[in-house]
């Protein structure tokens, strides 16, 4: 007998006791819902959790200063950097040919003088009613490079590429106005003006001037780059240190020399971090990245993710046992059934299959539909979740849809089932066909 | 298959001093106590003998549903005493074929999936079984209820379909138990006329286990079973 064969017989046998083959279903797909709701659940957590560790931004970034390592501090997350040492094209280089380096991104801050207009949007916390000047920040990165890069969108989006009046403003900024995240939008769309500024001083005159630029506020994001108010591309915050350099007294400005700010440095994966992050030590910069806290919070995540596993796989095993109980039945039930199918020429292997096919269908069926039911609490829960994280003002949680751990769950379910069918699936194949016909 | 005279086609079954009992809680009841049978090929031989007597133990053992306990059945040279499961499920495919008294149909299928399913095991290709059953059933008056499930026929049409599934590989011997014992007069001369037409037109021997003297006395041979043992009339 073909599978095929037996797949068409077993399925009308499922069909004939609906009643038993629905409640069996009913059983796997709610432990199958049970499990892939938790693990679904415990993804989120960890991408939330991990996204929060590394400020959005790649597990494996570094974060390289314009300072030389202390070599005291070597073994920390983020060690207390040494003196001051200025980032070059020849520094980038070099550290760019390091090996498991997967990208290099340079990081620009200039002084910038920001004006608010009078009337911030209606930001239900806002708390200006006049404009207000700052004198802060701008940091310039390649914002092509997005996912390199330690930062979140909360709002809106990041400043095109080449775009010389478009940029994001940091939860530094939502701080400063007094906005909280969830009403981080009412921002996008805002316009700032923007000055860069340069002092000159002449004898005992000292000038103060700023070339302003107005700018739109695009986005809103929470970015672990640099310190600053806002977030431009790469060019235009070179240009506008480029203005305020053009000053002879640097030091009023407080404008760090060195011509990158920082050097946002991604290594082929977690593991290669500490190699590239010695590395660029022996270049002679200082580095920081959050590798332990990465590691450590991976591992308790670990933990969790197999008590939640252990939990469905709990719930899945007692709905295998159910099957295997109802296939029993159906093996004492069906005696007859299988000396017929004997008496016409069945070996065992051929009753074997029909009744793992049977137990695998009960399986792929309930798992299938206890895959999706997870799935959807698992949005359902995420929502719930997400209405508190909001009220928080914290980022929320991302269910995606996970079609490998969906497709796992079904096929550990058609897997378990199958196990547990082979019992009552053995027993009916070694049934002697004359007592299986009933005649003692 | 082109039908034989008898006696051109030699013995079909031939039994010695079969022996086979039954383990009960008051001990070991015996039910056949050295059987000697010699059956004709192409023949009609009906079996009969009071309740208990060993007959339908008699057909089981013949058809391969269990094995001898001492003597010995050699059917289609085979010695059944010496078959393993696989051997004898390969037996009970290729060498015969059942009819029993409550028709053994599986409810879930159609009478043509009914005989698709002997076809099944016996490894034939796909696109030939559904030919091969619709052709049968036709032969047995049953064109018109291919697709009608068991709980849809009458107690005739049923054992007609047995009949059919029966004789879907081509068997040499057709065993049937009772065919007739849950039928009304008509469907009883309607099955009966087609088991004894069997040899006839399928070229097979026909065992029948019967209480019926009506039946008997259409076979060519009657066995009594009484005591263990085999009385020919």
């Amino acid at each position: 007998m073909s599978w095929r064969d037996a797949i068409v017989l077993a399925r009308r046998s499922v069909g004939r006791r609906g009643g038993r083959a629905v409640l069996t279903v009913l059983a796997v797909a709610l432990a199958a819902a049970l499990l892939s709701s938790l693990l679904i659940a415990a993804g989120a957590a960890k991408e939330r959790a991990l996204d929060q560790v590394s400020s959005g931004g790649p597990l494996a970034g570094i974060k390289v200063d314009a300072a030389a390592p202390d070599a005291s501090a070597l073994e920390s997350d983020s060690p207390r950097p040494g003196a001051p040492r200025l980032i070059d094209e020849r520094a980038v280089a070099r550290i760019k040919a390091l090996p498991d380096v997967t990208s290099v991104l340079p990081v620009v801050v200039t002084p910038t003088i920001i004006v608010t207009p009078k009337k911030l949007p209606a930001a239900a916390h806002a708390t200006h009613g006049n404009d207000q000047r700052y004198f802060e920040s701008t940091i310039g990165t390649d914002l092509s490079h997005s996912g390199d890069l330690p930062l979140s969108v909360l709002a809106g989006r990041l400043p095109t590429e080449g775009s010389v009046n478009e940029a994001a403003v940091t939860d530094e900024f939502l701080r400063r106005v007094g906005v909280t995240n969830a009403d981080a939008k009412a921002l996008v769309g805002v316009e700032l003006m923007v000055g860069a500024p340069r002092v000159v001083t002449s004898g005992t005159e000292r000038r103060f001037r700023a070339r302003w630029t107005r700018v739109q506020v695009v986005g809103v994001v929470s970015q672990e780059a640099g310190d600053g108010l806002l977030l431009v591309p790469l060019d235009t915050a070179r240009t506008a240190r480029a203005w305020t350099l053009a000053g002879n007294a640097l030091d009023d400005l407080g404008v760090n020399p060195s011509p990158y700010t920082a050097l946002l440095v991604v290594a082929k994966g977690l593991s290669h971090v500490s190699d590239v992050r010695a590395e660029i030590n022996r270049v002679g910069y200082s580095t920081s990245a959050p590798e332990m806290l990465i590691t450590q919070v991976l591992r308790y995540l670990h933990v969790v993710e197999i008590v939640l596993a252990g939990i469905g796989l709990i719930g899945l095993t007692i709905a295998a046992l159910g099957i295997s109980n109802a296939m029993l039945s159906a093996v004492r039930e069906r005696r007859r059934e299988i000396g017929v199918l004997k008496a016409v020429g069945a070996a065992d292997r051929d009753v074997r299959r029909v009744f793992l096919v049977e137990a695998g269908t009960l399986g792929f069926v309930g798992g299938l539909i206890g895959a999706a039911l997870g799935w959807g609490v698992a949005r359902v829960l995420a929502a719930v979740v997400n209405k508190y994280l909001s009220s928080q003002n914290l980022r929320t949680v991302n269910v995606g849809v996970p079609f490998a751990l969906l497709t796992l769950v079904a096929a550990g379910a058609t897997v378990l089932a199958l196990a547990a069918g082979t019992l009552p699936a053995q027993r009916a194949a070694r049934l002697p066909a004359r007592q299986a016909m009933g005649e003692e | 298959m082109a039908s034989l005279p008898c006696s051109e086609r030699g013995v079909a079954v031939q039994i010695r001093d079969l022996t086979y009992s039954y383990n009960t809680p008051d001990g070991c009841l015996p039910v056949l106590a050295g059987v000697d049978v010699d059956i004709a090929a192409g023949s009609i031989v009906a079996i009969m003998g009071s309740s208990g007597s060993g007959k339908t133990t008699l057909l089981s053992v013949v058809g391969g549903l269990d094995s001898p306990q001492s003597g010995s059945v050699l059917v289609a040279g085979r010695d059944l005493a010496q078959l393993d499961r696989d051997e004898l499920a390969e037996y009970r495919r290729s060498i015969v074929g059942f009819v029993f008294q409550d028709f053994g149909l599986l409810g879930q299928l159609t009478a043509l999936e009914n005989v698709e399913l002997a076809l099944t095991f016996a490894r034939v290709p796909h696109r030939r079984r559904r030919p091969h059953a619709t052709e049968l059933l036709d032969a047995v008056g049953l064109a018109t209820r291919l697709n009608h499930r068991p709980h849809a026929l009458s107690g005739g049409e049923k054992q007609r379909v047995a009949i059919a599934r029966a004789l879907a590989n081509g068997p040499q011997l057709i065993l049937a138990d009772e065919p007739t014992g849950n039928l009304d007069a008509a469907s009883t001369a309607a099955v009966l006329d087609l088991l004894v037409n069997v040899p006839a037109q399928h070229g097979c021997t026909v065992v029948v286990v019967t209480h019926d003297d009506a039946v008997a006395t259409r076979a060519d041979t009657q066995l009594h079973l009484a005591d263990g043992r085999v009385e020919h009339r």
